[in-house]
């Protein structure tokens, strides 16, 4: 990001992305989108719509079965990843926090777990570990590095699935329902980070139920529809206003008090 | 059928340590190959699978309950190879946290439940099931008989190896150094055991679990093809090789003696005196070379017997009154926490006590791990050799005041320690040296321990040899679960795990230890959970047919959701750089107090070995 008129560069480029699990339970039915660098994207959707998938796609966890899917201009396939060289690069840049935080944290320990990213990536022990105090401190979660993250508190849990995507630095952050779950004033804090996040240039993807959040933490909205497929996209305002689309996705019995027509409905 | 320390003598735990280091190879090898990077998560919640399996209680007609092994079950999921280690790593947990197993024993259990029960039961499964279509009650009927197999055939092994101790490790007074009964004793009570209840237990539970996997999820069934190639016959040669071998060592020694262990007389030995020992001291060097041989010196001028009968008196009653406080101390102990009484029938109300015991547990040896005390301050590895020496002494040593000494080293590093000696005496002797006490007393007889009379209760005669092996073998056991404990209590687990890099454990299996560790947690959570809810909607009276089949579908239910962690934990593993070769982070760091430990330690060991020798205590 150089000059402050260029475009940014296309970051994540995906045309008419299919994919289904075990080839009978379809998840995704022809997304296609463009992700820019520094952009902040929401994706938001009923249950079962695909976010997560999609989230998993461009971590280049499981790949499109058809459609495309590129990575700064070169095309993501399992044939891609085994380069050692371009995984290695590609996982360095890219980190995704997932839904479920006991997938996230297989260690037995918080700190094995925080360290775990770096060194597969090949960091320095010392490195690592300079970086684990410093995050540590700025999350606040020293006295839990020695705990098992089966002690912890649900909340306590994200906020470490958060330390061990940014222990990596990554320049992509790609959030799966980050603020389910977490009490106001830490999805709040959560919410600041991300701020802070974006203004160090880091691109941010984030699959969230909450309306609440959108607005803090994006500038793009794609909607995902039942049918596995984009329902609609703009900016955050865009959407919000659009009740009948909110409705039409599951979105808008959540919190109805978060747009207009709130006492309409309720009439 | 977990073997604990002491049961087994230095030369058959060698054995099977040896035996198992190739299969661990072979079988790892294997998986590797077939699965690749998968299988790290793959073995880590196969592995977490098969511990909490044991935790699931299935009402038994008769109003009882009783629980699997599950080891046959974890074959037909996920292939006899994955069952090797999966079931290792549990086996390893098991012993090295939680003091289930002995670690010395750790190979002889690995190779009857890791290897023995998942093959035999993997290939009879196959053999029955054939080509049957899914869901199809032959394929469940296969499984049950699988099941039934296998545990049987471990149970026999395990029957055996201990059948064998008295055989392979004896003074020249015929006093039995491991295990006191000979094949005709042990074969018979293992293999009954197993034959009547557990074998039932284990065919209900593996018959019912296939049985609900083929109809919900009959992919995540094994059903590829077990790799079986050239090394893989050769293992198994080795294998039965091996199981021979203890044949091979004393047959000699039965055909010269001319009759079973347990039948010698004392002519017969001393007859033997000229080449037995020169021949018999070849073969011990061979695994007792820290301890010379002296049981052979000096006793053909002397007779049986050149022990004083007031030492033996004053051994027995010393362990007598131990027996006797830790007793009336456990009572006390164990009283304001009574729990309420719960019929023995109550299963979910048993499942849900084991989960929550271990959780309990669990925490608490967290506490303690962190107090700030003598081996809590010790770096785990070097802490961790120094009690496997101790154990290898314990493993030796055939004197009674040795292993006192050693005994109350315990007490005084428990006591050092912060540990409460009231709760480490509990936590030590609750069950496995209770039983083995149990074990004991029959040996003090003559109809298992011939020799000198003692004393008679009755018709029985209590002998001299009696009661030196009876002794010898619950003074061992007591005494390496109390260093087993020491070390599990004082070291946090994941570092205990750690530590075992030191040993020259591969990273791979250290990182699967420490995954294992971490969702044994989730799944215990959920076993709570499940047994919660199944008492909300259902209560816990219920005909133990019900109840069967209550088990088996959340055993099979914990199997689908087990399997569908396993593939998003490696995923989880993939996106933050995972390519199959693990790295770990290292912070152990020895500090001079260390090697002062090392140091004092390493000379009490020597300290008594050689005492030992001279004084022939
Ligand atoms: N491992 C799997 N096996 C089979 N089907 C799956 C699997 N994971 C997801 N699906 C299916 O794929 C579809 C999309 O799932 P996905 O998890 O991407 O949705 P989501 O939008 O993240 O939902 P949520 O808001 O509940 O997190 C769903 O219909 C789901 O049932
Ligand atoms: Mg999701």
């Amino acid at each position: 990001m150089t000059g402050q008129k260029e475009p940014a560069p296309v970051l994540f480029e995906c045309r008419d992305v299919h994919y289904s699990y075990q080839g009978r339970f379809p998840a995704l039915n022809g997304v296609g989108l463009t992700i820019t660098a520094g952009e902040r994207v929401a994706l938001v959707g009923a249950n079962g719509s695909g976010k997560s998938t999609f989230l998993h796609l461009l971590d280049a966890l499981i790949f499109p079965q058809r459609g495309t899917l590129a990575y700064i201009g070169k095309e993501l396939t399992e044939k891609s990843f085994l380069d050692a060289e371009f995984s290695l690069r590609f996982r360095r840049k890219i980190g995704l926090i997932f839904q479920n935080p006991d997938v996230q944290l297989f260690c037995p320990t918080v700190r094995e777990d925080i360290a775990f990213g770096p060194l597969q990536l090949g960091m320095e022990e010392k490195t690592v570990k300079a970086r684990l105090e410093l995050l540590a401190e700025t999350l606040q979660i020293g006295p839990l590095l020695d705990r098992s993250p089966h002690q912890l508190s649900l909340g306590e849990k994200r906020k470490v699935a958060f330390a061990t995507i940014l222990v990596i630095e990554p320049d992509v952050l790609l959030l799966d329902e980050p603020t389910a779950g977490l009490d106001p004033k830490t999805s709040t804090k959560l919410i600041g980070m991300l701020a802070e996040a974006s203004h160090s240039g880091k691109t941010i993807v984030t699959a969230t139920h909450d309306l609440h959040i959108i607005e803090d933490i994006a500038d793009k909205v794609y909607v995902f529809g039942q049918d596995k497929k984009l329902a609609g996209a703009g900016t955050p305002a865009e959407i919000l206003g659009d009740t009948a689309l909110l409705q039409a996705n599951n979105l808008i019995h959540i919190h109805p008090h978060h747009t207009r027509d709130h006492k309409v409905m309720k009439a | 059928m977990h073997i604990p320390d002491g049961y087994l003598g230095p030369a058959t735990s060698g054995v099977f340590y040896a035996v198992m280091l190739p299969v661990w190879i072979a079988a790892s090898r294997i998986v590797k190959k077939t699965m690749q990077a998968r299988q790290v998560p793959l073995m880590a919640i196969g592995a977490a699978f098969s511990f909490v399996i044991m935790m699931f209680n299935l009402p038994i007609p008769g109003g009882s309950t009783g629980h699997a092994v599950g080891a046959v079950l974890v074959a037909v999921l996920l292939g006899p190879w994955a069952a090797v280690i999966a079931i290792s790593v549990a086996l390893a947990v098991q012993a090295l946290l939680f003091g289930d197993g002995g670690i010395t024993a750790l190979g002889a259990n690995c190779f009857n439940m890791a290897v023995v029960m998942p093959f035999v039961g993997y290939y009879v499964y196959k053999l029955i099931s054939g080509g049957a279509p899914n869901d199809s009650n032959r394929r469940v009927i296969a499984a049950g008989v699988a099941g039934y197999i296998g545990i049987n055939a471990a149970a026999f092994l395990a029957g055996v190896e201990f059948g064998l101790q008295p055989y392979l490790h004896h003074t020249a007074e015929g006093q039995a150094l491991y295990c006191p009964y000979g094949l005709k004793v042990a074969v018979p009570l293992m293999a009954g055991e197993h034959l009547l209840i557990f074998g039932w237990v284990e065919a209900v539970v593996t018959a019912l679990v296939v049985k609900y996997l083929e109809k919900q999820a009959p992919e995540l069934l094994f059903r590829e093809k077990v790799p079986m190639k050239i090394p893989t016959k050769l293992w198994v040669l080795l294998g039965i090789l091996v199981l021979l071998s203890p044949l091979g060592l004393i047959l000699p020694k039965l055909v010269k003696a001319g009759g079973a262990w347990g039948e010698w007389g004392a002519d017969e030995l001393k007859g033997l005196a000229g080449y037995i020992p020169a021949g018999l001291k070849k073969l011990d060097g061979l695994w007792q070379a820290p301890i010379p041989d002296y049981t052979f010196q000096g006793w053909e001028g002397k007779g049986l017997s050149h022990l004083s009968l007031a030492y033996i008196f004053s051994g027995i009653l010393g362990m007598a009154l131990v027996v006797l406080a830790v007793w009336l101390l456990g009572k006390y102990l164990s009283r304001p926490e009574r729990r309420p009484l719960m019929p023995k029938r109550d299963f979910v109300g048993r499942s849900i006590r084991g989960a929550l015991d271990f959780i309990k547990e669990s925490i608490f040896a967290d506490e303690i791990a962190s107090r700030p005390g003598v081996l809590q301050s010790l770096d785990p590895r070097i802490k961790a050799v120094t009690v496997l020496f101790f154990i290898l002494l314990v493993m030796f040593t055939r004197s009674l005041a040795v292993l006192g000494l050693i005994y109350i080293f315990c007490l005084i590093l428990a006591l050092f320690s912060r540990i409460g000696i009231g709760f480490f005496l509990k936590r030590t002797w609750i069950f496995i040296p209770f039983f083995s006490l149990l074990i004991a007393i029959p040996a003090l007889f003559s109809f298992i321990s011939p020799g000198r009379p003692v004393a008679s209760v009755g018709p029985l005669m209590i002998t001299h040899t009696g009661i030196k092996a009876a002794g010898v073998f619950f003074g061992r056991v007591v005494t390496s679960v109390s260093l087993a404990v020491l070390l599990s209590m004082t070291t946090r687990h994941f570092e205990l795990l750690k530590a075992l890099r030191f040993f020259g454990i591969p990273q791979m299996f250290v990182m699967v230890l420490g995954i294992t560790y971490r969702y044994i947690y989730l799944f215990v959570e959920i076993v709570e959970n499940t047994f919660r809810a199944i008492r909300s909607r259902v209560g816990s009276g219920m005909h133990y047919r019900k109840g069967q089949k209550v088990v088996a579908w959340n055993i099979a239910h914990l199997w689908i959701r087990s399997y569908a962690l396993n593939e998003q934990v490696y995923q989880a593993m993939v996106s933050r750089g995972f390519r199959g070769e693990p790295r770990t982070l290292d912070h152990f760091q020895t500090r001079r107090r260390d090697w002062l430990w090392l140091f004092g330690a390493a000379m009490i060991i020597l300290l008594l070995a050689y005492a030992e020798y001279r004084t022939k205590l």
